[in-house]
């Protein structure tokens, strides 16, 4: 049971990572990380949100009427954003406030959160449920902040603000603009999908992707089933 | 019946207004708890961008008066006046609205000119707008300094309020300095500055102090 919690935590960091498998919540995956505190600090606040909505849906779930389960999940979402932004606002620094701005409050429409809400949350206890949030905020946070130093260190040579090589040329813009940032992803991508084969094919198995992830067994798509 | 396959209307809307209204009982609370700290980090930031611009002399600012477009506060030191700083905005940048400070000090000398706000291009414009320390292996270890250098701003720093009128930057037949790549904001930063320091001559604000 013990080993079976461990995997509701971790499946989020590697084999359903949602940036990485899901390809979830990709608009704050290409606009804010530039620099790796952006990303770092998107992340987070993104994980607690994940974890205080996960954690409130999967309790309300059992009672909330089907139809308008999505509405509620997005009351439930966007009250706990806006917890957030008023926490980030009082006590986090002003630097890092000002750069995540806007995207704070359009977490509320982030994918991730709904869909770990519509599609683990609502079908699972509590505890499993703030987990599944824990390891999805964390699979997000370090892919979010991986991509940052990347395009960091090949926009101005530096990670987390220190110049590493003083000489690096500032003139090489296009991993920091958004363009750059999807060719960048789309080489994590493949790179990621190519270890995974090798080692399916090392087993001697074929490689498939995770168990729940297609379209059959996705709950986000019974949307369509409220048409009687 | 259960709750969850319920189909009535009105208790729909019940449920999904009771939601909302636990929600908002919760945000309210939250938002009455942060509202001082929030309050307070927003005046800290605030002052900061004055601070930096009259060193070391600021302890507050008095009443803002407002004189063609830039609004001018008075900068206190133990209630006596010591300097001005103008806060004025231009549309003519490149990505938007740019918004200086500009300080003066009693003779009508720039102090420090610093831009509050900007959507200036990353890597170009952007690099007109901002004073950033850069950190490297070297200087690991050194203290940031409170004004960092910038190569465009620090220009204006000791020219007189007198002189502006007609500041434009060199590519134009001026005699300021701009950055290649990004002259529209160069020249929307030093127009700024320039229209900051004609109405802060124009204003007297300078002289009426020295008077009292």
């Amino acid at each position: 049971m013990k080993n079976s919690f461990f995997r509701e935590f971790s499946k989020g960091i590697w084999k359903e990572n949602p940036v990485l498998v899901l390809l979830l919540g990709t608009c704050p995956t290409l606009a804010l990380t530039g620099s790796a505190v952006n990303g770092l600090g998107m992340g987070l606040a993104t994980t607690c949100v994940l974890i205080g909505s996960n954690l409130v849906i999967s309790i309300i779930a059992s009672f909330t009427p089907k139809k308008i389960r999505i509405p509620v999940y997005i009351v439930v979402i966007a009250a706990f954003v806006t917890v957030v932004d008023l926490l980030m606002q009082a006590y986090a620094p002003a630097a890092l406030y000002e750069a995540l701005g806007i995207f704070i409050p359009l977490i509320v429409v982030n994918c991730i959160v709904l869909g770990r809400a519509e599609a683990f949350a609502s079908k699972n206890s509590p505890f499993r449920s703030m987990l599944d949030g824990m390891g999805m905020g964390l699979g997000f946070t370090l892919t979010l902040t991986m991509l940052g130093i990347i395009r960091e260190f090949l926009t101005g040579g530096a990670v987390f603000g220190i110049k590493l090589i003083p000489g690096w040329t500032t003139d090489f813009l296009l991993p920091g603009a958004a363009p750059g940032a999807f060719i960048i992803v789309g080489c994590i991508l493949a790179l990621k999908n190519y270890f995974n084969r090798r080692a399916a094919i090392r087993r001697g198995a074929l490689y498939v992707p995770p168990q729940g992830l297609n379209c059959h067994t996705c709950g986000i798509c019974r949307v369509a089933d409220d048409k009687h | 019946m259960k709750l969850q396959d319920r189909e009535n209307m009105a208790a729909l809307g019940i449920f999904l207004g009771g939601v909302a209204l636990s929600a908002a009982l919760m945000l309210a609370l939250i938002s009455q708890w942060t509202a001082e700290p929030i309050r307070a980090a927003q005046e800290k930031t605030r002052q900061a961008a004055f601070h930096r611009l009259l060193l070391p002399e600021f302890d507050s600012t008095g009443e803002a008066k407002t004189f063609d477009d830039v609004t001018f506060y008075p900068v206190l030191s133990a209630g006596k006046t010591v300097g001005f700083v103008g806060q004025g905005f231009s549309r003519a940048g490149y990505g938007g609205e740019i918004e200086a400070l500009v300080g003066f000090d009693l003779s009508g000398k720039i102090t420090c000119v610093q831009i509050l706000r900007h959507r200036e291009t990353p890597g170009l414009g952007a690099n007109v707008c901002e004073r950033k320390f850069q950190r490297t292996i070297a200087n690991l270890c050194e203290k940031v300094p409170e004004v960092p250098e910038n190569l465009i701003l620090d220009q204006f720093c000791g020219k007189s309020a007198a002189a502006a009128g007609n500041w434009r930057i060199n590519k134009d037949g001026g005699s300021f300095e701009y950055l290649t790549g990004a002259t529209v904001t160069s020249r929307a930063v030093t127009a700024l500055t320039d229209r900051i320091a004609e109405s802060f001559a124009k204003s007297k604000m300078a002289e009426s102090v020295e008077e009292k």
